[in-house]
């Protein structure tokens, strides 16, 4: 089945009431925090809460991810790494050497802790110079790497000395976008990640509604996928905005069957309003129809399980 | 219906085989099915008559002609002995009356005459027809003897079209339109605008159109699959084919494809090389743009979306893309500089042949202009479309190749006061300057012309930097940027009067 991971949301692994709750906003991914939403003196006391919060945090459906310190990948890895993990999400990465040790530990903990070999992937974040210098070799560093292309922008602007503030004008980051964009369709990993659009629609700064469903919107039609999420707010707009649209599903099925028929009667593609449909806009279609089908799917399944969790809380545990 | 009723007046059949036709004027590949046909013709440049020639079956005359001398040898006797004389005779004259007959393909050259023995042609593939005619066409020995290597791909393919009008390999009818088109090449596609099913009967009518194609003023590419990469230039490599576009994402597949081009090249005899015409149709192709580019000294062009004749700027934002257009753009320039590679536009290939005012509305031809003259002021040199229309538009917005400049002379000096001032690592070396002065023409295109006048080879390359040697993946030293280590102007004129 296609996973469907349009919100990935942070959540401090520190805050058990924030855990306990994270299910009530429906995000298709939990990103459990050990970094920077979590004080340094708060740090070993998040990796002691961390194990426990698993599958608190996946209660509402969701995949539970963690995002490690790039400083103390060992420590954070031996806390976090649990079943019911799908992923480490790594911040600065730099080199390939740090994906192929990470993968190295990962294997060790999975044979360890009897997990499913090769079964927590790796999300590695941009958020240095040298990180963006070397994206490819990053995204090729291991099979563990299945989405790619998230950059840190507030880190990043500030590695690069540009203002974070002047994202909302124009596109400082255009070229480490392109960068890591290109290397993870290169690659044919799923894009992970935003393009830009003007206004205030940054990770960090949502107080336009308005100008973040368009960001997101923008970011549906250019490819991406999933998008991190500090905001409730955030997560309500990309599981609605980072799937397809009732009319391109409309439109997708249409153009299949413009095509079906072009191919029955030996011809190369059909046309639709004047534009080709040949046999990529084909299989772009059959892609869109499937993904929306695993996006309603994947609402259903958290809808069940939400219903699940509210009953439980009115009745009391069985 | 019968393949009779297709004929023109004066155009008979000579021989067939399966369902080949050959006529007098061209071959036929003739279909009927129980609700439809398929009928495709091949048109004849290059054989100026093609006949049917009965011949003497001279193993039969041989056998009858022992058996008498035999039998007289023997001696005039017994009834059996002249029994036998009979018998040979009798063989003797089958074989000089039923004799085989052949197929006579004659060439343009005198010596240019294939034969072919129809005896048992109805067992044979149609194929077989097509490849004696093929072979007719071939160029005469004494012609590919006489030339000492092939000429390198730069003498040849470096003309750089204005327009690229892509067609159907297996519509000859729309073939023939392009070729009486404004067009500067005619390419081929053997591949998506081609149904899967009709692939294999446009790699059969591949050759005459390249041939057809090839006679005309026109140059002719073809572009191939990347999956059938082997079958279609078996198909499309003849005399007259400039080059061939394919979707390579890797230095890897770019060379693979310039193996298979040598070696047939090589058995076909062809006079000149083949060029590749990389498409960049694939993330990792971009990825890799410089070193795909430099693979091969074959590569003489990049293929490349160019400027989106869908964008306006109202719906600019409403088509966004990732990686960012103006990063892709640059990549992709910066990598086919380098490698001294030019950029070929595609133009309107989202829109059916025949849609253009449907969907740009009755101000198509300044869409298109609109489009072409955007193109151009992105570094592309020539544009390819699958719209006869939009060709005007490409021959104008597009430098192409320039008219030869053989007249120019260089002018006057001027006055001292006059002299343009010349920072001193620009300044002309003794030795260079010696060497400028005898060129009669413009420097810089003689050596790319091989000594040969632009208006037989046409290849100037106007935007390409010069090719880089062997496989660049790192930068050589004299591709460092100059830096002078020194910004004060020579103080002593050293510049050549």
């Amino acid at each position: 089945m296609t996973d469907v991971r349009r919100s990935m949301l942070f959540t401090p692994a520190n805050v058990r009431r924030f855990v306990e709750g994270v299910w009530k906003h429906s995000p298709d991914i939990v990103v459990l925090d050990l970094e920077d939403s979590v004080a340094p003196e708060e740090k070993q006391t998040a990796r002691e809460m961390v194990q426990d919060a698993i599958p608190l945090a996946a209660r509402g459906g969701a995949e539970v991810a963690v995002r490690i310190n790039a400083d103390t990948v060992v420590e954070d890895c031996n806390a976090a790494i649990w079943p019911g993990l799908c992923a480490v999400v790594l911040p600065k990465a730099e080199t390939q050497e740090q994906i192929a040790a990470l993968d190295a530990l990962l294997t060790r903990l999975e044979t360890e802790r009897s997990m499913p070999a090769g079964s927590v992937e790796i999300m590695p974040m941009i958020e240095t110079a040298i990180g963006v210098q070397n994206a490819y070799a990053i995204a090729a560093a291991s099979g563990r790497i299945r989405s790619f292309g998230v950059l840190g922008e507030a880190d990043l602007t500030a590695d690069l000395g540009a203002s974070f503030d002047a994202l909302q004008t124009h596109d400082v980051l255009a070229y480490p976008r392109g960068e890591v964009g290109l290397a993870s369709r290169a690659l044919g990993l799923t894009v992970n990640g935003r393009a830009w659009t003007p206004g205030k629609a940054t990770i960090a700064d949502y107080g336009d509604i308005e100008a973040l469903e368009r960001s997101i919107r923008a970011s549906w039609l250019a490819g991406c996928r999933s998008t991190f999420c500090i905001h409730p707010r955030q997560v309500a707009a990309a599981n609605e905005h980072l799937r397809p649209s009732t009319s391109e599903v409309a439109e997708a099925v249409e153009a299949l069957r413009v095509y079906t028929e072009a191919d029955r009667a030996r011809l190369p593609y059909g046309v639709l309003y004047g534009m080709v449909v040949d046999a990529r806009i084909a299989q772009e279609s059959r892609d869109v129809i499937e993904y929306a089908a695993a996006c309603d799917a994947k609402e259903a399944s958290k809808a069940s399980r939400r219903a699940e969790i509210e009953a439980e809380e009115r009745d009391g545990p069985v | 219906m019968v393949i009779e009723e297709y004929l023109q007046p004066g155009e008979r059949i000579v021989a067939s085989c399966a369902d080949v036709y050959a006529t007098n004027q061209r071959l036929i590949h003739y279909t009927p099915r129980s609700k439809s046909l398929t009928f495709r013709e091949f048109g004849y440049p290059h054989v100026n008559t093609i006949k049917l020639v009965p011949k003497a079956r001279l193993s039969t005359m041989v056998l009858g002609f022992s058996v008498t001398l035999l039998s007289l040898l023997a001696g005039v006797g017994s009834p059996f002995q002249v029994g036998v004389a009979v018998l040979g005779v009798a063989a003797m004259s089958m074989g000089l009356l039923m004799g085989d007959r052949y197929l006579r393909i004659t060439g343009d050259e005198k010596d240019d005459i294939v034969e072919w023995r129809l005896r048992d042609a109805s067992r044979k593939n149609g194929k077989e027809l097509i490849s004696a005619v093929q072979h007719a066409m071939l160029p005469p020995v004494e012609r590919v003897t006489n030339a000492a290597t092939p000429e390198p791909a730069a003498a040849h393919s470096g003309a750089i079209p204005r327009s690229v009008l892509l067609v159907p390999a297996d519509r000859p009818e729309q073939v023939r339109t392009a070729l009486s088109s404004a067009a500067d090449v005619v390419c081929l596609d053997m591949t998506t605008a081609v149904h899967s099913t009709n692939r294999e009967t446009a790699r059969l009518m591949a050759w005459g159109e390249v041939t057809a194609a090839a006679s005309s003023s026109k140059g002719v590419w073809a572009r191939i699959g990347v999956d059938s990469f082997r079958e279609d230039l078996d198909a499309c490599v003849w005399p007259g084919l400039s080059g061939v576009v394919i979707a390579a994402d890797s230095v890897e597949r770019v060379r693979l494809i310039e193996e298979t081009l040598s070696s047939l090249e090589e058995e076909r005899k062809l006079l000149q090389q083949v060029g590749i015409v990389v498409a960049l149709e694939a993330a990792a192709a971009v990825w890799a743009v410089r070193e795909t580019l430099a693979a091969s000294p074959r590569v003489n062009a990049t293929v490349v979306g160019a400027h989106d004749l869908l964008e306006t700027p109202e719906t600019t934002a409403l088509r966004p893309s990732y990686p960012d257009p103006v990063y892709m753009q640059g990549r992709i320039t910066a990598g086919a500089t380098e490698a001294g590679v030019p950029m070929i536009g595609l133009l309107g290939t989202d829109i059916a042949p025949g849609h253009l005012v449907e969907v740009l509305g009755q101000v198509v031809g300044k869409r298109l202009a609109q489009a072409a003259k955007a193109s151009r002021d992105d570094g592309f040199i020539g544009g390819m479309t699958i719209h006869p229309e939009a060709v005007a538009q490409c021959n104008t917005a597009f430098p192409g190749f320039h008219p030869p400049l053989t007249a120019l002379q260089p002018p006057p000096p001027l006055p001292a006061m006059w002299q343009p001032v010349v920072p001193s690592y620009f300044e002309v070396k003794p030795e260079q300057a010696a060497v400028t002065s005898t060129a009669p023409a413009v420097p810089s295109m003689v050596p790319l012309n091989n000594g040969a006048t632009p208006q037989e080879s046409n290849t100037w390359r106007p935007l390409a930097a010069p090719r880089l040697p062997g496989i660049p993946h790192s930068l050589s030293a004299k591709w460092r940027p100059v830096v002078p280590s020194d910004f004060k102007r020579a103080t002593t004129p050293s510049r050549p009067q």
